[in-house]
């Protein structure tokens, strides 16, 4: 009987892992990212690329090329650009986003990101907090103060 | 007191919810819930369950650009076999720089977490895990002193790849151990010193949105100095007696592999341990015996909408080399059922339901003594709510 069980419990996992995988991949075209990053000015200039945008937001990096520490600017986890910003330009799910935050900071000295409850509320962090990196879409290109915040897309 | 004071430490860092000029950062996690068993004493002696409390709370700062320093507490209740209060779980400064163009090198000195299959690190964080109760096979509650944290020196390298990250871990220390390592090793009612010989460990791991790859290799010897007087149960194979305890060790090896297959609707995880015990002296016979508590585990998750998550997991460990007729001591079978609510932001529920077959798990887990009145067939039932800040 306890046979009976193992292959009914490994036939679920092999039946759901069929279903997945015959799923259509979730990508995205970088050429078509509605995504820029922003940074506090005080940075100075960087060229961020992929993969260094992926170690800075999943809190795997903590440190910025001149030493100081990492400070992530999200908006919430909920938030609909929050959810396309980690599947097109991380290449990850917010689901894994979440449990590496979760696990980065109760086991590290990472920080914890900050978040925003919108757009206007993140430059606005990202303005006032030295060490900070955050997002905008295109259409917040306008409200942004150059003086205070560097604007780029990922390399 | 202790929960009191705590309580009242954590208003008052909440109260100065610190903002995002400030170097030093405050979070925390405060939960309750309830483990209810059916039979045995896997979670208290009675066999009928016990609250879980777990509240975290962490700080980190900054000394010098390349220097942080970060410490946890935490405030665990968890049944007869978990030495209830409070701990510090970590306690750290960490250099970090970097050797390569990309990625970073960190040194870190003092009480670290222990990295090992993909959640003992976090295995107290109820944010951090899949559900309230690990899988057993890999994340034995019973022996989680042997892992939990250490205090040496921890060597980390990451290293970011297009496709995914590559980190590689280096430990070197000695474990801690709580109050109740005595009883779910040897026996109940019997003191005496437990003491740290080493706790090395090595740990690779890839991780890319599709797959999650991990190996992790520990060696972790303890010794133990039993109390004048301290006794322990024997069985002669006429009767149990009791025997005076005297020094001994556990000389262990835990050697795990972590297999995870990330969709965007499902994750599936599949990890084996293998756990090496040497058991040299306790029963007044000078040579060793060797054991081996094996097992492996397969989950399911299915992110049904973005605040519920549903779980189905088989779980299995094996005792070897164990000289008992009974197989129920030799094995254990867990079937858990689980859901995950993330009711507000940074709220959740959770719910489970264990069938488990067997008591390969059951304190004490060197099993020089046999716990009484064991049932082959049991169940757990758990629930937990938790926030964090």
């Amino acid at each position: 009987l306890r046979i009976l069980h193992k292959a009914f419990f490994l036939s679920i996992i092999l039946i759901a892992l069929t279903l997945s995988a015959s799923a259509e991949p979730e990508s995205a075209e970088a050429s078509s990212s509605n995504f820029f990053l922003v940074y506090n000015a005080e940075l100075g200039d960087l060229e961020i690329t992929r993969k260094q945008a992926r170690s800075l937001f999943t809190l795997k990096q903590s440190k910025w090329i001149n030493g100081s520490s990492v400070q992530v600017i999200s908006l919430n986890s909920t938030n609909k650009y929050h959810k396309q910003f980690v599947e097109q330009e991380l290449n990850l799910f917010p689901y894994q986003v979440k449990r590496l935050w979760a696990r980065q900071v109760f086991s590290s000295s990472a920080k914890k990101p900050i978040f925003s409850e919108d757009f206007e509320s993140l430059i606005e962090h990202v303005a006032r907090t030295k060490d900070a990196i955050g997002y905008i879409t295109k259409d917040q290109l306008k409200a942004i103060d150059n003086d205070k915040i560097i604007v780029t897309r990922i390399k | 007191m202790t929960k009191l004071l705590l309580l009242g430490l954590s208003s008052l860092l909440l109260a100065e919810q610190v903002n995002a000029e400030d170097s030093i950062q405050v979070n925390g996690v405060v939960s309750a819930g309830y483990i209810a068993t059916s039979d045995n004493n896997f979670i208290d002696k009675g066999g009928d369950g016990a609250f879980l409390t777990e509240n975290l709370l962490r700080i980190v700062g900054e000394i010098s650009p390349s220097i942080a320093w970060s410490g946890q507490i935490v405030y665990r209740e968890a049944g007869d076999n978990y030495d209830d209060g409070v701990r510090i779980d970590f306690l750290q400064l960490d250099y970090t720089t970097n050797f390569f163009d990309t990625g970073e090198q960190r040194f870190t000195l003092g009480r670290y977490k222990n990295r090992q299959g993909l959640y003992n690190e976090t295995r107290d964080v109820p944010f951090a895990r899949p559900s309230i109760l690990l899988p057993q096979s890999v994340y034995l509650d019973n022996t989680r002193n042997f892992l939990l944290n250490s205090d040496g020196l921890k060597l980390s390298s990451f290293h970011p790849f297009e496709s995914g990250d590559f980190t590689l871990e280096l430990a070197f220390g000695k474990s801690s151990f709580d109050d109740k390592f005595t009883d779910v090793t040897l026996t109940e009612n019997a003191d005496g010193d437990w003491e740290s010989e080493h706790n090395y460990y090595f740990d690779l791991r890839w991780e890319s949105q599709a797959w999650t790859v991990g190996f992790n290799y520990t060696d972790a010897t303890v010794e133990f100095e039993p109390d004048a007087g301290a006794m322990i149960p024997f069985d002669t194979g006429f009767g149990i007696i009791s025997i005076p305890l005297v020094n001994g060790a556990f000389d262990t090896e835990f050697t795990t592999v972590s297999i995870q297959h990330s969709r965007k609707e499902w994750e599936f995880t599949f990890e084996q341990i293998e756990r090496k015990f040497e058991t040299t002296g306790f029963l007044g016979t000078t040579g060793s015996a060797s054991s081996s508590l094996d097992g492996y585990y397969l989950q399911a998750r299915y992110f049904l909408t973005e605040e519920i998550t549903l779980l189905a997991r088989y779980d299995e460990s094996n005792y070897k080399k164990l000289a008992s007729a009974d197989k129920g001591i030799s094995e254990a079978e867990d079937k858990t059922f689980g859901i995950s609510w993330n009711f507000l932001p940074d709220w959740q529920l959770n719910i489970e339901y264990h069938e488990v077959h067997g008591y390969a798990w059951l304190p004490p887990i060197s099993k020089l003594t046999v716990p009484a009145n064991s049932k082959k067939d049991w169940s757990i039932t758990a629930v937990q709510i938790s926030t964090r800040f």
